[in-house]
């Protein structure tokens, strides 16, 4: 749904986007991570058509940027980072513009509308001037806005960028409910938890690169390489120790207290023979997991090779 | 969804309606009604009874004497205001981001134009429409020219568009928002006064963007009342009844449509080409091109008449009794104010078409990634240096008609001038342009205009300095010649040497250094413009052998990848 090859930003003599090759199926909500200043924004704006790229290609829905911006203007929902609003517009009034200006039928406009105002939770404040809300409300007031024309594509940038706790959570449902209608979502971020929990797909940006990027569970396989196991013995840890730590596959195995963490390149079956034999040798195992490797373990893996 | 709202339907644009919300709420439309209605009204009866009960005016000549201070009032109210309040609302969405979203939307860039154009100014419109009925007033009791009026207010609303526009304008090219008001405030009074003053000088299309001939040829006539006619009434109303053109004459509201029609049209490209692409330059190469011919065209139908028949506008005219000396000097200053009128133009235009170094850039990797041999001659990213070159074309051109048509008439001197001469002034335009283009496209803003400021107003003021402590003439003469407004001067005065009489000869040869002082003033700029010019060359080059050795690379390296999945 989304594609670009090749894509190249420059600002004078640095280069915001560097050869950026990204393919987003439909579909498919995919979190663009990075530090400030990695080239998100400017990836965002190209693709929204609002920036010429040096050069590269960029497809949105099939439709080609360079050719037929206005093509890509109808399948897209763009909410900037800070999303602006007319301060001196009351919130119906500014839905009501761009359902005008997005040219939604006269006899459904106010329909649409109010279902967009119930959308961003905002039935409270339908009369009242846009200067009059909070940041959070502005937020989902332009994410509101975003969705009037039922676009295929949204694009967020930073939509959560300072936002409250409660506010942060009050789009992050919004968001969610979003993932549940099927629409293509490119949603940039730098905090890397606000996307980690509804994201299928995810790409990690560092100076104008995508250092990684593909579906969240491929990635963390890719990344991870080998199991990290927890085991919890209740008693006998110097035994259990020296069992683990000479068990076929075990690279290394740390202890601290009653819990033993072991490096493990073995499969699912010798991850169960090796629980067997700690039972076996009687020890008294009061936990065997093997820690998963989260969205955040990827970052900072991928983070501390990359960033300088 | 239906399909998007049509630029001439007004009134259902959502930008219109957008601004009409934002700018007439309840509370405006009653404070700046009752502002607006407290003002004409004590404007009105002010003028009406001062006359009626104190001046014994009749009513009905006191009701003709009204209109004037009216429509004032509605010239401050829609160029004043309204441009103010569309530069100042385009530019605040341009810094809030806000515009982005209208980007986006389906309707067309017209479309949206129209909007901004219309919804900005909505609270004027309706201050406006307040003071209707007073003016109905005057023009039903005053027993104006109803038809008159009429046209007035058509030639008024063009102008008031064109005003509006440039607001635009403003809001859409100055980089930083805060420049974009006072680019706004510069533009409306170049527009309103710098012009009109050149305008004078016989360059009568420079008078015609504001709505004040109109008035003056329309409608200063029908409310004159006998015995308080002044001289000052009757020279605006002589020189505001036909406009020369060429051979012919044309009447003052056409021409003010006709000329405001052509900026309009201008003003109204750098917008919807800022619409599509906010990087792009405010005009594209070959609009400057028909922007330059258009002024150029305009430039000599404006002085045809001067220097064919001695007959014009303004300062473009000579009395018949006009001494050789006189003839001689008017044409040279209308020659040289041709000059001005066209290097200021062009240099505007080049600082505008020229690409600089990151642009430039931009355009050789686009250029070196689809194939190209090099950047397209029309792209923003191109050199502007062709361009430069046929802005000098058309200015030549336009030069050598002026200087036939002075010649084939004989009014201003007897006999023929030296045409290797008349080459002073062309090349040190030519190398103005030249140089000027080349440090532009060399340097940043910045080093741009420091290195105009130190080439062109050091000398100045090094040479009024020197001027003031030395009483030696000639040092400060030497001292100009960086500068291309002196250099100018010297040129013009050494290809009309030999057509001036001893006498004359004796002032304007500058005590016989006018020979010496065009060759360091072409020295000068030539030099510059030979210096910058190698240098951005070999830059350029440099750049082009990077880009494209990065290119062979590249494709060297598809080719290595390609054997290496082979085998």
């Amino acid at each position: 749904m989304i594609e670009t090859r090749d894509l190249r930003v420059d600002y004078g003599d640095v280069t915001a986007v560097r050869g950026l090759n990204l393919s987003i199926p439909k579909g498919e909500i995919f979190g663009l991570i990075g530090p400030n200043g990695a080239g998100k924004t400017s990836t965002i704006r190209v693709l929204a058509t609002l920036q010429e790229p040096t050069y590269g290609d960029v497809f949105v829905g099939g439709v080609d940027a360079a050719l037929n911006p206005t093509g890509v203007h109808e399948l897209l929902g763009y909410m900037p980072d800070f999303a602006p609003i007319y301060d001196n517009l009351k919130v119906w009034e500014f839905l009501d513009l761009f359902a005008a200006a997005y040219a939604l039928p006269r006899a459904t406009r106010k329909q649409r509308v109010d279902e967009s105002i119930q959308l961003a939770n905002l039935e409270g404040k339908r009369d009242t001037l846009c200067e009059g809300l909070s940041r959070g409300m502005r937020q989902r007031l332009v994410l509101a806005k975003t969705l009037l024309h039922e676009p295929k594509v949204l694009l967020l940038d930073e939509p959560a960028s300072g936002l409250d706790p409660m506010a942060r959570i009050e789009l992050r449902r919004m968001l969610i409910k979003l993932v549940e209608t099927g629409k293509t979502v490119l949603v940039s971020s730098h905090i890397l938890t606000e996307l980690a929990d509804f994201c299928t797909s995810m790409g990690i940006m560092e100076k104008g690169k995508m250092v990684v990027q593909g579906k969240i569970s491929e990635i963390i396989a890719q990344m991870s390489g080998h199991k990290s196991l927890v085991v919890e013995v209740l008693e006998r840890v110097d035994e259990a120790h020296a069992l683990i730590r000479n068990f076929n596959g075990v690279r290394a195995c740390s202890v601290e207290k009653r819990e033993l963490r072991a490096d493990f390149d073995g499969d699912e079956a010798a991850v169960a023979e090796l629980l067997r034999a700690l039972v076996q040798q009687g020890i008294p195992v009061i936990a065997f997991h093997e820690e998963k490797m989260d969205v955040e373990d990827v970052f900072l893996k991928v983070g501390a090779k990359e960033v300088s | 969804m239906s399909s998007p709202v049509a630029s001439w339907r007004i009134w259902s644009n959502p930008l219109v309606i957008k601004g009409m919300r934002q700018r007439l709420r309840r509370g405006t439309l009653i404070s700046a009604g009752a502002v607006t209605l407290i003002i004409t009204a004590f404007i009105f009866f002010f003028v009406y009874l001062a006359l009626t009960q104190r001046g014994k005016f009749t009513a009905e000549n006191a009701a003709k004497m009204a209109f004037l201070p009216i429509f004032i009032l509605q010239c401050f109210i829609m160029m004043f205001l309204g441009t103010g309040g569309v530069a100042t609302g385009i530019t605040e969405e341009r810094a809030e981001g806000l515009l982005d979203y209208h980007r986006l939307t389906p309707m067309s860039p017209t479309t949206k134009i129209v909007g901004y154009l219309f919804g900005l100014a909505s609270r004027e419109y309706y201050m406006f429409s307040l003071t209707l009925p007073f003016v109905a007033f005057s023009v039903v009791f005053g027993g104006i020219n109803p038809l008159k009026v009429l046209q007035l207010y058509v030639v008024f609303f063009s102008s008031v568009i064109l005003y509006h526009l440039a607001g635009l304008v403003a809001g859409m090219v100055a980089k930083k928002p805060r420049r974009a008001s006072w680019t706004a405030r510069i533009m409306v009074i170049t527009l309103y006064l710098l012009l009109p003053m050149l305008g004078k000088l016989g360059f009568a299309f420079l008078s015609y963007f504001t709505v004040a001939p109109t008035f003056n040829g329309l409608i200063r006539e029908e409310t004159l009342i006998a015995g308080l006619t002044s001289v000052h009434d009757l020279n605006a109303i002589a020189t505001s009844h036909l406009v020369p053109f060429f051979s012919i004459s044309i009447s003052p509201s056409l021409y003010t449509l006709l000329m405001e029609g052509v900026l309009i049209a201008t003003f109204f490209a750098i917008v919807h080409r800022k619409w599509r692409e906010e990087s792009n330059h405010a005009i594209s190469k070959s609009v400057s091109l028909m922007l330059f011919g258009t002024m150029q065209f305009l430039v000599v139908g404006s002085l045809w008449a001067f220097f064919s028949t001695g007959k014009g506008a303004g300062f473009a005219q000579i009395n018949l009794n006009a001494s050789p000396q006189e003839r001689v000097a008017r044409m040279m200053l209308l020659f040289y104010v041709f000059f001005a009128i066209s290097a200021l133009t062009s240099l505007l235009l080049i600082y505008i078409v020229t690409p600089i170094r990151d642009t430039f850039l931009k355009g050789l990797r686009r250029a070196r990634k689809l194939g190209l041999a090099g950047i397209p001659w029309t792209s923003d990213a191109a050199p502007s240096l062709a361009y430069a070159g046929t802005y000098f074309l058309f200015t030549m051109m336009s030069y050598a008609v002026l200087a036939s048509l002075a010649q084939g008439s004989q009014v201003f001197y007897r006999g023929s001038v030296d045409w290797t001469r008349q080459l002073y002034p062309l090349l040190m335009l030519a190398s103005t342009m030249i140089y000027v283009q080349a440090v532009r496209e060399y340097w940043s803003s910045r080093a741009f205009f420091g290195f105009l400021g130190i080439v062109w107003v050091l000398p100045m003021m090094l040479a009024m300095l020197v001027g003031i402590a030395v009483r030696d003439a000639t040092t400060p003469l030497y001292l100009l010649t960086p500068t291309p407004p002196a250099g100018f001067v010297y040129a013009m005065l050494h290809a009309f040497e030999p057509v001036l009489t001893p006498s004359d000869a004796k002032a304007l040869t500058l005590g016989g250094h006018q020979p010496a002082l065009t060759y360091v003033s072409l020295i000068w700029s030539v030099g510059f413009a030979v210096f910058f010019s190698t240098r951005l060359w070999a830059r350029e080059r440099r750049d082009i052998t990077r880009e494209m050795s990065k290119a062979r690379l590249a494709s060297s390296d598809g080719i290595a990848a390609v054997r290496q999945t082979e085998s």
